[in-house]
């Protein structure tokens, strides 16, 4: 009696945030510096600050392989080697196919990190707010449900985690993507400010910016700045782009209320169907393999995405038969992720005798036209935002059929200016996509595994068609040469961008989180990452994941204050 | 053209018969071609050399061979080529050594640079014939050349050499120049 009370009390905690990634840091900081006493369980290993990123200093000539992936290693991981991030620089941050599968009824490339920091330290940090173009499109189309939220609600958290982070950006004024809280704006290069003015002579619509993102252009909060290297997806040693291990987890330590437990799988979620809500979490050492239990009032979950609704299909009690959470039988269901099937480029005849100097670790936007102000679209709805850029490399013609001195020569003096254009387009929410958990597989961990049932329908194909037909127009007209569609094939998941299973809304029959990322039923437990998105926008997500965690985390530490929870 | 004749014109695995009189292939050649089933370190010497008249040393900056391109592409080849690159390269190493034996009577070796940049142009010229024909063709193989340029750019463009001689390379640039001068005669970066 007395040892396990004593062990219980020494297993509960104000608050439990399950892992560590862009979401979960966030849900600890917020947490921890309001005072609440919060366990943050990853399953993955440590990965300290600038410590532990063993590549981030070396030269290319210094790899092994110089950057190549062995053949072998690609051959046992054919899913993550397809990810553009994936080298010999950075590989120990990508979770490895092979050593956890999962079941593919249909191609879904399924991109992981799994270790303190989560996919935080591999991103490309690119921050564009989302808008009530977003918010309001599924109620005025009649497509799935209504966003429980508007960009007004959302709108003071997007600054406050802007503000902590450290987004660098141009203020530009276009309602598609608001401005934000801005660092100083890194520049566009000579081409790209010719594309902006050309566009902007050529069309009403075609704005091109600098892409907003988490990298220091001054220094910031203790950090930074960023020395433009571009090598970010290594860790950086200069703190120059906001990470958790650089940013979010420091400030939750700091308060000496986080405890930061590694090796640590979350297996489900406890439920008290007396006190109608969850008690703690049941989890797995990876190390030792013991299973144990942690008690707290309130339970974030940050795993990513497809990991959150597993952990909530996972969760099963008499009250919730089929999951945590799916009164409405969506969880699971509604699997959105970008569609990067666009990439385009041509070259540039002028500027010959301009070049630039550092490596600019962001790129530029061209903000969403499509469906959008006075453009009217038959064939699809929604629209596409493309990542753009300007750059110019040596090789020319004269590196295709030289060898000798003047293929040397070739390729140490400049070839003509490239722009290039990649689309990036919002993906529908489909009953029919989904993940379910196998019911015979299971990992090492307990875990039942994920099948995936997913695919671009209709929609998709139709404004991805456009994307490239449009970027090949746009080049044309600006009288950009040699222009070619890259035919540029992803698989769906592939642009890690994965949203939706337990989407918010405005009821328990229709939606598995309500407006504040409470589950239905389970009003201490919060999903905030990407699992809780009710449509996917174009712009990348997770600034959004962000805004929405900090915004969650103030109101469960309202409703504690309150009694409520 | 089809792709399948084609490439049996090209003399894949059945020697270079398009390209030279059959005259040539007896006798004489005081160099016998060896007939590998695989790249190894043996073949380090025969590699550098072909990288070297691929990308050659000028006077103030070293070639493809001072940055051991050899043992570069042998590495390249245990380690990270697809088992179809490798046949094809491997192919193509004893096409081009047969070719020596038959065009200069001596190996690559001990062919002079002239004779081998003579018969790695000719090579040359025929990849990126293979390539127009194969235009549009999806899947078709990559000519050995191909490969082998390729390794060699990369496997230069990589090296400490290649990174901080033939380009300029910049670890911690500190700053980003969004437009600045440049002049044909500049250096270029090395990324
Ligand atoms: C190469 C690349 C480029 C990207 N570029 C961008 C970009 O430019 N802009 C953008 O917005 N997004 C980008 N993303 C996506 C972005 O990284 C993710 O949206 C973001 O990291 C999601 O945050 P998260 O907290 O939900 O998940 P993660 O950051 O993945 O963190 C989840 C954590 O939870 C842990 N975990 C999972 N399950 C459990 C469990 N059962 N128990 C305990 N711990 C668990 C994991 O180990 C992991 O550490 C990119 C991603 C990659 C890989
Ligand atoms: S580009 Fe900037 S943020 Fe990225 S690794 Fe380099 S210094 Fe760090």
């Amino acid at each position: 009696m007395n040892i396990n009370g004593k062990v219980a009390k020494e297993n509960t905690y104000d608050a439990i945030v399950i892992g560590s990634g862009i979401s979960g840091g966030w849900a600890a900081k917020e947490l921890c510096e309001k005072g609440l006493k919060t366990l943050v369980l990853e399953r993955g290993r440590m990965v300290k600050h600038i410590e532990d990123y063993t590549t981030a200093t070396m030269n290319p000539w210094e790899f092994k392989h110089r950057g190549a992936i062995p053949q072998n290693i690609k051959e046992e991981n054919p899913v993550v080697s397809r990810c553009y991030a994936y080298n010999e620089a950075t590989e120990h941050f990508f979770v490895k196919d092979k050593e956890h599968p999962y079941v593919q009824k249909k191609p879904f490339d399924w991109i992981r990190g799994y270790q303190v920091g989560g996919k935080s330290l591999l991103w490309a940090r690119w921050t564009q707010r989302w808008s009530d173009l977003d918010f309001e499109a599924n109620a005025k189309e009649g497509i799935a449900v209504d966003w429980p939220i508007r960009y007004k609600d959302i709108a003071p958290w997007y600054s406050y985690v802007e503000q902590f982070a450290g987004i660098s950006g141009n203020k530009d004024g276009l309602a598609q993507v608001p401005d934000g809280e801005f660092l100083p704006p890194m520049e566009m290069n000579c081409l790209e400010k010719h594309v902006q003015k050309t566009l902007k002579n050529l069309y009403d619509d075609r704005h091109l910016v600098i892409s907003r993102t988490a990298n220091l252009t001054v220094r910031h909060n203790g950090r930074g700045p960023c020395q433009y290297r571009s090598l970010c997806n290594r860790g950086c040693p200069f703190s120059g782009y906001f990470s958790s291990n650089a940013a979010t987890l420091p400030a939750a330590e700091a308060t000496g209320n986080m405890t930061l437990r590694p090796f640590s799988v979350v297996q489900s979620i406890l439920y008290d169907k007396d006190l109608g809500k969850a008690t703690g979490v049941r989890i797995m050492d990876t190390n030792t393999k013991e299973v144990m239990e942690y008690h707290a009032k309130i339970i974030f979950v940050n795993g990513s995405t497809l990991n959150s609704t597993l952990l909530l299909m996972n969760s099963k009690s008499d009250r919730f038969p089929n999951g945590m959470g799916n009164d409405s039988g969506e969880l699971g269901h509604n699997l959105m992720d970008h569609n990067y099937n666009c990439k385009v480029e041509g070259e540039y005849e002028g500027f010959e005798d301009t070049y630039y100097s550092g490596r600019r670790p962001t790129g530029t936007y061209l903000a969403r036209f499509r469906n959008f102000g006075n453009d009217s679209q038959s064939h699809f709805k929604r629209g596409y935002a493309y990542a753009c850029g300007g750059s110019r490399a040596p090789f020319s013609d004269v590196s295709e059929t030289a060898i000798g001195l003047p293929l040397k020569q070739d390729q140490t003096q400049l070839g003509p200016w490239k722009f290039g254009f990649s689309g990036m387009g919002e993906c529908l929410p489909y009953h029919e996509n989904k993940i379910s958990l196998s019911n015979d597989k299971t990992d090492e961990w307990g875990m039942p595994l994920l099948e995936f049932d997913a695919e671009y329908k209709e929609n998709e194909r139709a404004m991805a068609k456009d994307m490239v037909q449009t970027a090949m127009e746009m080049l044309d007209k600006m009288k950009f040469k040699n222009i070619t569609d890259k035919k540029e094939s992803r698989n769906i998941g592939l642009n890690i961008h994965e949203m939706g299973t337990a989407r918010m809304g405005r009821d328990s029959k229709t939606s598995v989180l309500n407006g504040h990322n409470q589950v239905w039923g389970a009003p201490n437990v919060f999903v905030t990452d990407g699992a809780c998105m009710t449509s996917s926008a174009c712009q990348n997500p997770s600034l959004t994941y962000m805004a929405l965690t900090a915004r969650a985390a103030d109101f469960a530490v309202n409703e504690l204050k309150k009694m409520n929870l | 053209m089809k792709r399948k004749t084609f490439i049996k014109q090209l003399g894949y695995g059945s020697g270079a018969t398009l390209f030279l009189p059959s005259a040539l292939l007896v006798g004489g050649c005081s160099h016998t071609p060896v007939d590998r089933t695989a790249l190894t370190e043996v073949d380090v010497p025969f590699l550098d050399d072909l990288g070297e008249t691929i990308i050659p040393s000028t006077p103030t900056v070293p070639g493809a061979k001072a940055t051991a391109i050899g043992e570069y592409i042998v590495l390249m080849y245990n380690d990270c080529m697809s088992q179809e690159d490798k046949a094809i390269l491997v192919k193509g190493i004893n096409e081009l050594d047969r070719r020596s034996a038959q065009m200069f009577e001596k190996s690559f070796l001990d062919a002079t640079p002239e004779q081998r940049l003579q018969l790695l142009e000719a090579v040359q010229t025929e990849a990126h014939t293979y390539q127009l024909e194969m235009e549009g063709e999806e899947a078709a193989d990559a000519h050995y050349f191909q490969i082998l340029k390729g390794l060699v750019l990369t496997g230069y463009f990589t090296s400490e050499i290649g990174m901080t001689q033939a380009r300029e390379y910049l670890p911690v640039p500190g700053k980003y120049v969004a437009c600045m001068p440049y002049a044909p005669k500049d250096k270029v970066w090395a990324l």
